[in-house]
């Protein structure tokens, strides 16, 4: 018999370890995907996913059912994700890792016509960097909307802010994209704008 | 009423959202059927999001690891670790779902009870502000108190038989009126005297050197009479007096004998420093740098 999401919480809570075997099974894509988009780095979406699932374990006794599993699963992988860039740039390191190229290329079907292909990974490349050149609230509130399809009420529940606070960075987010995209878009933008932005100044 | 362009494009993104309200939903779309510029804008806007589904992020690797490595993570920490995670599941609370101000006043008194532990675990009743000289430990074995009360004291004496001493000697008066004028519950007493402060030979019962008043310190010489303490109207008519110190030493038939105490000790270690007179401090350093003389002056207890 197929175990519901209440269920496995309650068996993890009994200190059932078949249950966290199942949710990590579950949830493994989505925080990783997650804090990948988050963080941009593979070696800290990496340590996210693991301390992720630690934390659930440890933490699991606090959790009511009263919200949602994922909801508090999402929170608890955007704040360790947060942690992690806030991390990474005090210790001044590039934040721009190996989430480009080479992992796009690995992806390529040969079979695919080549030429739709690479108008696609440039298309990915173009969009991937236009979004990881957003500041981390803007881009941890687009990554939240438009990629995990959470409304603002949810966003506001998981980053601990107000709904306008979201609808307010969800706004500035967009705008930057458009003009970051605007090859794609067709937006009237001054090129050294859209150059300045790439660039994240 | 009608939108501005500014106006409309900073309600796009809620327009696309559906977040407006009925009727400024019907302001915009007014608008919108009017205005080229912002009608693009729109469009361009659910482009993006259109465009964002390319955005790429590399697929798990090794997706059958991942609980394999999270069971040895949780198997490899320490047998204590359990005590650790019962103690943060008793502190686990969500704080978010307090009022700000009852998160704040909570806040604020686990401030203040931690500055409380940390002002009580300095708390040290055991000595207080102690000025000795080394020099007077030989002069005076018996112009210590031979039963020292509860509250502070220091003593010291010197000669004033050189112009250095003599200037100290200002110095030191004019410290110990701004000490008290600092610290109401210092007690400060000096005396100078026409003879060197001489300790005497006192026989065994006798503390001869100390009234009743541990403030008052009085000091003997050859015919002065001492009652005897153990209650007797008796009095013992001082016939010797012996010096610890070379007379080369002391130079001098006049002496002056400071004596501090507080009547109130200060109650922690950090009080008492606050409470040391700067003047005082001042003073105590140039005295220990000085070779001359043999008051070799220490603040213990600090």
């Amino acid at each position: 018999m197929e175990r519901t999401e209440t269920i496995l919480v309650s068996d993890l809570q009994a200190g059932d370890m078949t249950a966290l075997a199942i949710l990590v099974d579950q949830y493994q894509h989505l925080v990783y995907r997650l804090a990948m988009q988050i963080t941009k780095n593979l070696d800290d979406a990496n340590d996210v996913l693991q301390d992720t699932f630690l934390k659930v374990y440890d933490s699991i006794h606090s959790f009511r059912q009263d919200s949602a599993f994922e909801t508090w699963l999402y929170r608890i992988v955007v704040n360790l994700s947060i942690d992690a860039v806030n991390r990474r740039s005090r210790r001044r390191e590039s934040l721009f890792s190996t989430v480009g190229e080479t992992a796009i290329q690995q992806e390529i079907d040969p079979r695919q016509d080549p030429t739709r292909e690479a108008e696609k990974k440039e298309l990915q490349e173009w969009v991937t960097q236009a979004v990881n050149s957003l500041s981390l609230n803007h881009r941890t509130v687009v990554i939240l909307h438009e990629l995990q399809g959470l409304s603002h009420p949810q966003i506001a529940d998981i980053l601990g802010c107000s709904e306008g606070t979201v609808r307010s960075r969800l706004h500035y987010a967009r705008k930057k994209l458009r003009i970051l995209l605007r090859p794609y878009t067709g937006v009237a933008c001054h090129p050294g704008t859209a150059k300045s932005l790439l660039k994240g100044e | 009423m009608s939108l501005s362009c500014k106006q409309v494009q900073r309600r796009l993104s809620d327009y696309n959202d559906n977040l407006l309200t009925e009727g400024l939903r019907t302001m915009v779309d007014c608008h919108l059927g009017g205005c080229n510029f912002c009608r693009y804008a729109l469009e361009s806007l659910v482009k993006v999001q259109d465009l964002l589904q390319y955005y790429h992020s590399p697929p798990l690797p090794n997706q059958d690891q991942v609980f394999t490595n999270l069971q040895q993570r949780i198997e490899n920490r320490p047998a204590d670790f359990h005590w650790w995670r019962r103690l943060g599941r008793v502190f686990s609370f969500e704080w978010k779902l307090l009022p700000p101000l009852t998160r704040y006043s909570s806040g604020l008194l686990i401030f203040l009870f931690s500055m409380a532990i940390f002002k009580i675990s300095l708390t040290d009743s055991t000595s207080d502000l102690t000025v000795s000289s080394s020099s007077l430990n030989q002069v005076s074995g018996n112009l210590a108190l031979s039963d020292p009360p509860d509250n502070s004291r220091s003593l010291f004496a010197f000669d004033l038989s050189t112009e250095d001493n003599k200037r100290f000697d200002r110095l030191i008066f004019a410290t110990s009126q701004a000490a008290q004028q600092q610290l109401g519950d210092l007690a400060v007493t000096s005396q100078v005297l026409d003879s060197p402060a001489v300790p005497v030979n006192q026989p065994e019962g006798v503390r001869p050197l100390v009234g009743e008043d541990s403030n008052e310190i009085d000091f003997l010489k050859v015919g002065d009479e001492v009652p005897l303490l153990d209650g007797s109207e008796d009095l013992m008519v001082v016939t010797t007096a012996k010096s610890t110190v070379e007379p080369a030493g002391i130079g001098a038939n006049t002496s002056s004998l400071f004596a501090f105490s507080y009547s109130a000790p200060p109650q922690s270690r950090l009080a008492r420093i606050n409470r040391l007179p700067e003047v005082f401090r001042e003073m105590v350093v140039p005295l220990k740098q000085d070779p001359r003389r043999d008051t070799n002056l220490s603040l213990s207890g600090l």
